[in-house]
């Protein structure tokens, strides 16, 4: 089923993770199951609330209460994450995987300057001194194309530029050589030309290493340009998977339909489509198909039956009925312009 | 020079915001935040003002309103000129010009409800008996899809979708010409986004408004103006009617901009791009040259005159550019002319300072 030259680092199986708050419980990881290959980077997509950052926070188990892991397995390179103890998973984190947060400025200590930090992270993993740490963290702001490191080295967070402190954020992460990084929203908040080079450096740097990416966004456009993988997730829930051409020529499920259909473009003029309504109340989550309330395809078995996910092509998955033929559709490109501009 | 059909209504001359920084105990230096901006909107017509984080774009939109003083230049509503007015008087004219802000939840008061929020307009700008108020409030509501049950409710109590609407419903409350806003959809989701830009183009129809779209979001831009301006560092690099910019970007720094946006097709992966080199350079003290010089591949010594002015391109555009005269490929993939005077241009220093 999957091809043979892909190099299985990462499997998540049926991972659940709640939040019990006073409200009720929240459901914000929903029996989510992917694979991450070696030398890949995959996008995981979704608007606010999806569970995509949360997916993120249970693979190195940094889910804070009320939050639990209540089910699920994570396998990395053959080593149980669900099973390991506190230190086994401390080893893990930042040395076999390490992560890149949406905000560069508020993840860096402001206390130390960057150099040290730097350091900091090789001379956990290294043992050596702290003078050839520094010579290491200076090694590595020069791979992430920090103009002038020596200088650099010696400045607090407060001292840079947003796209600099992620600059910095990519050269702590990546200087444990991890076998996965895990990049969540690392360009938001900064401004495109930017945007442009820190993608540039991630990819660079990940093919080069030959690590794994789970590259979490809302963008579209930068998972068309960055990805070759697509994990679509909504409501807690992976509502479609597949290799990224596949993903924007031929995308199966309606909501990652609408969500093409209404990402705008530079290049070319296209009337502005929308997806009726909002995301929904993780508290109340409608039964059977969690977006069948915003879709034009639904019918029926679409509010009391939740789809499987179902094979929809070559390594591409979908959880929706029109996939496994219960509602017999003809999916539209049309569909999403044609909508009227209703209001919720 | 314009088209003599429309008649501008806001119309901007040298418009200039400096801001004082303080650099010791008594001595300061001056910010230029916006320099010598010029620029008209014909009335019922957008114009999208677009630039990265630091551009100015926003201290612009705020001068415009008089929300901050600006430091010279003058400012025209219609017949109305707002920089001579008061600031009692500038009070009264709150009610025809308002703006939409970036955060839906923040620019809401949140002990407020719904419909405390909207009867505020109307109380400080009209004259309207309280049965009138009652009615135009229910009235808004409708207008931007909003249901009646929604008025005893409390900001937080909506989505982000829907506090900008409300945000949007407070800022027409009191019919207004003219609306400047300012990132209106950058906090909200992809799929919450259209429906508001939706809104905003259908409201413009209906009662003939006027808009400044202030927004870094180029996609968002080009779907919803008519005119554009780029900024960089506090002037407008390049303006013209939005197919001219998108369809034919002449300066630089819109051709970088352009090319560095990515595009949900990857089959486009492989465009070639023009990349700028380094980062905007720190607004204080810049050099009378071209803004854009520490990062410009095609830049040669004339960069660093004073100016340059905005040439015209096109009937209906124009960019700050020298090498406006000389034909920058518009595609700005080749920077090749620029080779033959100054050495490759990655290889130069990237702060001549």
């Amino acid at each position: 089923m999957r091809d043979q030259h892909l190099d299985t680092l990462l499997e998540i199986k049926e991972l659940h993770t709640y939040f019990y708050t006073y409200e009720g419980v929240v459901k914000a990881v929903n029996s989510v199951s992917y694979l991450l290959y070696r030398g890949e980077i995959t996008g995981l997509v979704g608007e606010s609330g999806s569970g995509k950052s949360v997916t993120a926070q249970s693979i190195l188990q940094l889910v804070k209460a009320p939050g639990k892991i209540v089910d699920g397995e994570v396998w990395l390179d053959g080593q149980d994450l669900m099973s390991c103890s506190h230190a086994e998973m401390q080893a893990v984190r930042g040395r076999k995987i390490s992560m890149i947060f949406q905000e560069p400025r508020a993840a860096l200590n402001p206390l130390f300057t960057v150099g040290d930090q730097i350091g900091r992270v090789v001379q956990l993993r290294e043992g050596c001194s702290r003078s050839d740490a520094r010579k290491h963290a200076i090694e590595m702001m020069r791979a992430v194309e920090i103009a002038d490191p020596q200088r650099r080295a010696n400045a607090y967070p407060h001292e840079l530029s947003g796209g600099m402190c992620q600059r910095v954020m990519v050269a702590m992460a990546l200087s444990a050589n991890p076998l996965l990084l895990i990049a969540d929203e690392p360009t938001t908040g900064l401004d495109v030309t930017v945007q442009a080079q820190v993608l540039d450096l991630i990819r660079t740097r990940v093919k080069s290493a030959g690590s794994a990416c789970l590259f979490i966004t809302h963008d579209l456009g930068v998972v068309a340009e960055l990805c070759e993988r697509v994990i679509v997730m909504y409501a807690g829930r992976v509502v479609e998977q597949g290799p990224v051409a596949e993903i924007f020529q031929n995308p199966r499920h309606p909501y990652t339909q609408g969500l093409i259909a209404s990402t705008l473009r530079v290049d070319i003029d296209k009337p502005i489509s929308t997806i009726p309504g909002t995301v929904p109340d993780a508290l109340r989550l409608p039964t059977g198909c969690k977006f069948h309330p915003r879709c034009p395809y639904a019918e029926e078995p679409c509010q009391y039956e939740e789809p499987e996910m179902l094979e929809a092509g070559h390594g591409h998955t979908a959880r929706c009925h029109i996939v496994s033929g219960r509602i017999e559709r003809e999916m539209q490109e049309e569909a999403w312009a044609l909508q009227a501009p209703r209001v919720e | 020079m314009k088209n003599a059909n429309p008649v501008p209504f806001i119309q901007i001359r040298n418009l200039r915001k400096d801001f004082p920084i303080r650099v010791g105990m008594f001595s300061k230096v001056w910010l230029r935040a916006v320099d010598n901006v010029t620029f008209d909107i014909p009335k019922g017509t957008t114009l999208g003002l677009v630039g990265e984080s630091g551009c100015g774009k926003t201290t612009a939109g705020r001068c415009l309103l008089r929300l901050l003083e600006p430091t010279s230049g003058e400012i025209w509503m219609g017949e109305q000129q707002l920089t001579d007015l008061k600031s009692e008087q500038i009070t009264q004219m709150r009610g025809r010009m308002q703006m939409v802000f970036q955060d839906p939840g923040g620019s809401l008061t949140p002990r407020m409800t719904i419909g405390a929020l909207l009867r505020e307009p109307l109380d400080l700008h009209t004259n309207l008996t309280t049965h009138e108020k009652d009615q135009r409030v229910r009235e808004l509501l409708s207008q931007v899809g909003l249901q009646p049950d929604h008025l005893s409710r409390y900001p937080h109590q909506f989505s982000g979708g829907q506090q900008q609407r409300i945000g949007v419903a407070r800022a027409i409350a009191t019919h207004p010409d003219f609306i400047v806003l300012d990132e209106p959809t950058s906090a909200l989701d992809v799929s919450v986004r259209g429906q508001i830009l939706r809104l905003l183009t259908q409201l413009q129809e209906e009662m003939g408004l006027t808009y400044l779209f202030i927004s870094h979001d180029l996609s968002v831009i080009k779907h919803t103006c008519d005119q554009v301006a780029v900024m960089y560092l506090g002037r407008i690099v390049e303006i013209g009617d939005t197919e001219e910019i998108f369809g034919a970007p002449t300066h630089p720094y819109t051709q970088a901009l352009l090319s560095a946006v990515p595009i949900p097709d990857p089959t486009q992966r492989d465009k070639q791009r023009l990349k700028l080199p380094g980062e905007v350079p720190s607004p204080i003290d810049l050099p009378p040259g071209c803004r854009l010089y520490s990062r410009c591949p095609y830049r040669r010594e004339a960069c660093l005159e004073p100016g340059p002015p905005l040439l015209q391109v096109a009937d209906t555009h124009r960019a700050a550019c020298i090498l406006v005269d000389d034909g920058v490929h518009p595609d700005g993939v080749h920077p090749d002319e620029a080779n033959t005077e100054s050495a490759t241009p990655y290889s130069l220093p990237l702060n001549p300072d």
